[in-house]
């Protein structure tokens, strides 16, 4: 029982944080907003309640003191400032990573008491500004009196709003008729009044509304706190969850909190990683059946559906992969507010899209190459304020995170307003740092000098600071990108700003190759690579200066072994009749001797990993129907 | 006015407004011990309702009342309900 409370705990503890720290994000903007100032307590005040079911005392107590801070916001004693909101965003951080914890080794760290009591300390300079321990007691006699009423009511079950609802004194006068306002809540379970002792009963005025009213609503607390709104102030609504409901029936309590019919459903990732494994097996058993294929009408026809349901079923399962960017990009916009604080220079940070919706691995993978932009843009872009004013621009500096589809890819940019990059300053930066022996750096155009960011071993920054030099180059971003399937793209004007942006695949995608065979062994080609199959005579091959070529349509095309390629300097046998594959290497089009060809394939493409990862010119490897690794070669990379 | 007072019972009929809290409050203020009969009332204005709560004085009329709210009843606590007279 204690684990499928915690295996729930875990699964919506993450999503209540998530969402306070959204709200605390958007607050930031409209720090008077008490819709989200109501948002993130509540969201805070389940977490608390939730944490309290298990032995986790330093969570609970962060927890405690982090609502009585709220509290006193939503009661207007303490107001949301950037300082404020800047503490509540670390505990929401530190929640978050607490959970991960507790998700991954069932407890947490052994630093999470001190780390707490650091937390603490950052609150309690806030709570002890709001009005010392009194919003403590509150925020603990709050509570009180929401399970007191529940224990007055236990007709009244599952997942309830209680309401505490103190009418102004004025509430007739002004024409209020509270009963009328308390009746009007939906879905009333309970109603309770009280109108004060009748001492003094002498001096009684009937105009003076006394009355207080304690109610539970089985409606959300978004519209209970609607049946209100014109006495917000008044009233105080909390949610609250049954702890014998959510013990007895998990399902049901968390379909009833959205109030609507449950469209969606909750999966654990891992069995869509699963099931997306399992269909990738499906593709490759697909393509075992081509190896029988035969000229018979009737199995080729069953075969092409196969085929065809095969690609449905693998487009379904990737689309249940898709999750949106928004936990990626708050936690970026976050990281950045902070990152510019540290640095000392005000910036407006605006960060769009995130409802944009990639595959899981996608956005997950996304999140250090960006924030890898995002420190670069604010530690070398934009400048300091004086350098800023010097420059005639506005002392705030503008960064932008913008993410949107673009056809099948997701597109994220970074933009900044800061002092650009200047290709005669990355060439000289090149020079400096030895790069002139591998490159023409004269020879480069600006706009391929801006590439130069990408060479290893190149930082434009004349000091490594704190924030940017964290050992990772702008050549990891683009390795880690590409190992997406992705692409960088820069642009960038001096004095003006740059502009960074990434594409990647929505989708994990299949990937067409050519199987081909080169001293006995099998290799996949990317199918997008080769231009055309040819079949040519040894004779057809011209010796030239240092290699051969051969012509093709009145073109002449330089000819290489793939065995060559493989393993330079081992001789092998020429043979009198050979397959050609035109392909497009990274200095234009060649053709590459095979020993043969085999089946096409659609192949879902597994980045090289461990050892692999450093073998030039290897896209990838897959799995055959035969059970055997095929490894697909990047013949741009392969061929220099 | 849906406020009549007997000399042992206010009898509140219809909608009780919140204009009816004062003479409510004023009768009860002379003679505590009177009953408050609730049998014709429909509705009650929270002003009037908090005259009853606050001088807490008998009331009858309300169990069994079909007009009047289910939901008034339990907010007239127990402890003054009494079984009308028949």
């Amino acid at each position: 029982m204690m684990d499928e409370l915690l295996d729930q705990f875990l699964i919506e503890g993450p999503e209540l944080a998530q969402r306070a720290g959204q709200d605390l994000v958007a607050l930031e903007r409209a720090p008077d907003d008490a819709a989200l100032i109501d948002s993130v307590f509540r969201a805070i005040h389940t977490l608390k309640g939730s944490v309290g079911l298990f032995d986790l005392a330093p969570m609970g107590r962060v927890l405690h003191l982090t609502e009585d801070v709220l509290d006193a916001v939503r009661k207007s004693r303490l107001r949301a400032t950037g300082d404020l909101i800047d503490v509540l965003l670390s505990v929401v951080d530190r929640i978050e990573t607490w959970l991960e914890d507790l998700g991954r080794q069932g407890e947490l760290n052994a630093d999470a008491g001190l780390e707490a009591e650091r937390l603490v300390a950052r609150l309690t300079d806030f709570a002890g500004g709001a009005d010392e321990d009194r919003a403590t007691a509150k925020a603990a006699a709050d509570v009180d009196w929401v399970q007191s009423l529940r224990l007055r009511h236990p007709e009244a079950r599952g997942r309830l709003t209680a309401v505490r609802y103190r009418p102004d004194v004025q509430a007739f006068f002004r024409g209020d008729d509270p009963l009328a306002i308390a009746r009007a809540v939906p879905d009333l379970r309970a109603l309770e009044v009280s109108a004060g002792p009748a001492d003094g009963a002498a001096d009684y005025d009937p105009f003076l509304c006394r009355m207080h009213f304690e109610l539970l609503s089985g409606a959300d607390a978004d519209r209970v706190t609607d049946a209100f709104r014109l006495v917000k102030d008044q009233a105080d609504i909390v949610q609250s969850i049954d702890r014998e409901t959510v013990e007895s029936a998990p399902a049901a309590a968390s379909s009833e909190k959205t109030g609507a019919v449950p469209t969606s459903l909750r999966v654990d990732g891992r069995q869509v990683d699963a099931l997306a494994g399992q269909v990738d097996q499906l593709v490759i058993a697909k393509n075992a059946l081509l190896g029988l294929a035969d000229t018979d009408g009737e199995r080729t026809r069953v075969q092409a559906m196969i085929d065809r349901l095969t690609t449905d079923l693998h487009h379904g399962v990737m689309r249940l992969r898709m999750t949106p960017l928004s936990p990626v990009l708050r936690r970026l916009e976050r990281q950045a507010r902070q990152l510019a604080t540290e640095l000392g220079k005000s910036v407006d940070i605006e960060v769009r899209g995130h409802a944009v919706e990639a595959d899981k691995g996608v956005v997950d993978g996304l999140y250090e190459p960006l924030l890898h932009l995002v420190r670069n843009a604010l530690d070398h872009g934009i400048e300091d304020a004086a350098q800023r004013l010097a420059a005639g621009k506005s002392e705030r500096a503008a960064l932008f995170v913008r993410a949107r589809v673009e056809g099948d890819e997701v597109e994220v940019s970074v933009r900044d307003n800061g002092r650009g990059m200047d290709p005669i300053r990355l060439r000289e930066v090149a020079r400096a740092r030895g790069l002139g022996d591998r490159i023409d750096l004269e020879g480069l155009s600006d706009e391929a000098a801006l590439e130069l960011i990408f060479a290893p071993g190149f930082s434009t920054a004349s000091s490594v600071s704190a924030v940017s030099g964290r050992g990772v180059g702008m050549d990891a971003v683009r390795e880690a990108i590409k190992g997406m399937g992705g692409r960088i793209t820069i642009d960038s004007q001096p004095g003006l700003g740059s502009d960074l942006t990434l594409r990647l695949p929505l989708t994990v995608v299949m990937t067409r190759v050519l199987i081909v065979e080169a001293r006995g062994e099998r290799f996949g080609l990317l199918l997008s690579e080769v231009q055309e199959t040819l079949r040519i005579r040894t004779e057809e091959i011209i010796n030239v200066r240092l290699g051969s070529a051969i012509v093709v349509r009145d073109t002449v095309l330089p000819y290489v072994r793939l065995a060559d390629l493989l393993s330079p300097g081992v001789p092998t046998a020429p043979d009198n009749a050979l397959t050609v594959l035109i392909v497009e290497g990274a200095q234009g089009r060649l053709a590459l001797g095979v020993d043969g060809v085999q089946a096409r394939l659609d192949v879902v493409l597994k980045p090289l990993a461990g050892l692999l990862g450093a073998v030039r010119g290897a896209a990838g490897t897959t799995l055959l129907g035969d059970g055997k690794l095929l490894l697909v070669l990047d013949v741009k990379a392969l061929v220099r | 006015m849906s406020v009549t007072v007997d000399c042992d019972r206010i009898a509140i009929a219809g909608m009780a407004r919140v204009e009816d809290a004062e003479p409510l409050a004023n009768a009860l203020l002379a003679s505590p011990d009177r009953l408050v009969d609730l049998s014709a009332c429909s509705a009650l204005h929270g002003a009037v309702l908090q005259v009853l709560l606050v001088f807490g004085p008998q009331v009858v009329g309300t169990v069994g009342n079909p007009s009047l709210e289910p939901w008034l009843t339990p907010l007239l606590s127990p402890k003054f309900q009494v079984i009308p007279e028949t």
